[in-house]
């Protein structure tokens, strides 16, 4: 429905790191996982956005409502745990929503525009990319550990240590190196190591819906820290 | 390129995003479940130590120049400040990844030994915001968690942090990266270095 310069959604994340920084009342951070629930599908990512919505509400009900009638010490780490988890939140659901809506081409041309030295900008959106890929890797290492009968279990580990090693680091880092060498090499010949400007066949420009979204968020921000008053949900 | 001042090929900087994520997810595995719980969560750096050895040592005979490992700290620090991480932890993973790629750049990243100190030095890192939680407590706790926390957990953090807390912290963490590094020389040797990886 609308696409957001990744300028705007960057601009966002630090405005959401702010946030987490200064207001930590529960109720704030409602507003604003709410506030990115309606971006999220605004961006057409209903569903994972509901999803992760659906899991904060349950965690919200359980600190306001439940977690008051638990006494001792499961009391206070609970609440210490979720007082954590509901600082990240905020944080992670956005990045994750960046990280999900922006194609990697469209994330530098951006930077570059920003001017955002390669040294930065290159590693970040190597990682962006490279974050499914272990994944995926990791279940091929562990589908082979099971084809040679390596299991990753405790007792297994402490009767052949150096087998579990090797079968465990070994897929793992030359799959990495590899990869490395493969991305580096369709890289340099698609051009990046081109000393000049940046060009970029995507139509990269703020746009006026990027100034209203980062304008809702900044408000909110900014009303939040005047009438934050402390407390914990 | 832009940066010849620092040397840094494309292929570099791709080498430095795919090991970024490797040691990530390496401190995230083993030192998450500390972090979760309250009373262990001074063990986080001796958790995040375990893995990431060989990750490391590999890193370093991929990338064997001055700089690789400041973008390594800055890769994660950005990464940790959006994500509302404490500012100790950010820093403390610049920091010491800047001090360990120094030492491991005295011996031009080839000798055994400073490379095993570089990679000490690189675990300490985590520890920073346990030091700004010692160093002040109320300051502490009011970032990571805001004003309305309970004081009984205040007391509680209080209580386990005590100077043994920290001296089995950073003794485990030393102890733990030891044994981690040694254990990635040792693949470095045995592996590595045969399979024409770490040339």
């Amino acid at each position: 429905m609308i696409t957001l310069d990744p300028r705007t959604k960057v601009l966002l994340l630090i405005l959401t790191a702010i946030f987490s920084a200064s207001i930590p009342n529960g109720i704030y951070t409602l507003v604003w996982i709410i506030l990115t629930t309606i971006l999220g599908i605004m961006l057409k990512r209903a569903l994972k956005t509901a999803r992760a919505a659906i899991i904060f509400a349950a965690l919200w009900l359980f600190a306001s409502f439940i977690l008051p009638n638990i006494g001792g010490v499961l009391h206070t780490s609970l609440l210490v745990w979720l007082g954590l988890v509901f600082k990240c939140y905020p944080c992670c659901m956005i990045a994750a929503l960046f990280i999900s809506t922006t194609q990697i081409g469209e994330f530098m041309a951006a930077m570059s525009k920003w001017r955002v030295p390669r040294s930065v900008v290159i590693p970040l959106a190597i990682m962006f990319r490279y974050f499914p890929t272990v994944k995926e890797d990791w279940g091929h290492i562990k589908d082979a550990m099971t084809l040679r009968g390596i299991s990753l279990s405790p007792g297994y580990f402490l009767k052949n240590p150096g087998v579990v090693v090797d079968a465990l680091y070994l897929p793992i880092l030359v799959t990495a190196s590899n990869a490395a060498d493969d991305l580096a090499a369709s890289a340099v010949t698609r051009g990046i190591e081109n000393p000049r400007i940046r060009t970029s066949r995507l139509d990269i420009r703020i746009r006026l819906i990027d100034i209203i979204v980062f304008l809702i968020f900044a408000v909110a921000l900014i009303v939040g820290m005047g009438l934050s008053t402390g407390g914990y949900v | 390129m832009n940066n010849e001042k620092n040397g840094f090929t494309a292929k570099d900087l791709i080498t430095i995003g795919i090991f970024s994520v490797l040691l990530l997810l390496a401190m995230m595995l083993t030192g998450g479940p500390f972090s979760a719980v309250p009373t262990l969560t001074f063990y986080f750096p001796i958790g995040a130590a375990v893995l990431a050895g060989p990750i490391f040592m590999l890193f370093i005979a991929k990338v064997p120049k001055q700089g690789a490992l400041i973008i390594v700290g800055a890769v994660l620090c950005i990464l940790g400040t959006v994500t509302g991480m404490h500012w100790g932890l950010n820093f403390g993973f610049l920091i010491s990844a800047t001090l360990a790629g120094l030492i491991a750049g005295i011996g031009k990243f080839k000798s055994n030994v400073l490379n095993l100190i570089a990679y000490i030095v690189y675990c300490i890192g985590p520890m920073g915001t346990y030091f700004v939680f010692i160093l002040n407590k109320e300051s502490w706790v009011s970032f990571m968690l805001k004003k309305g926390t309970e004081q009984e957990y205040i007391d509680k953090m209080s209580e386990v942090a005590t100077g043994s807390t920290i001296a089995i912290m950073i003794v485990g963490t030393i102890v733990v990266a030891t044994l981690s590094g040694l254990l990635g020389l040792r693949l470095m040797r045995k592996q590595f270095v045969k399979a024409g990886i770490a040339a």
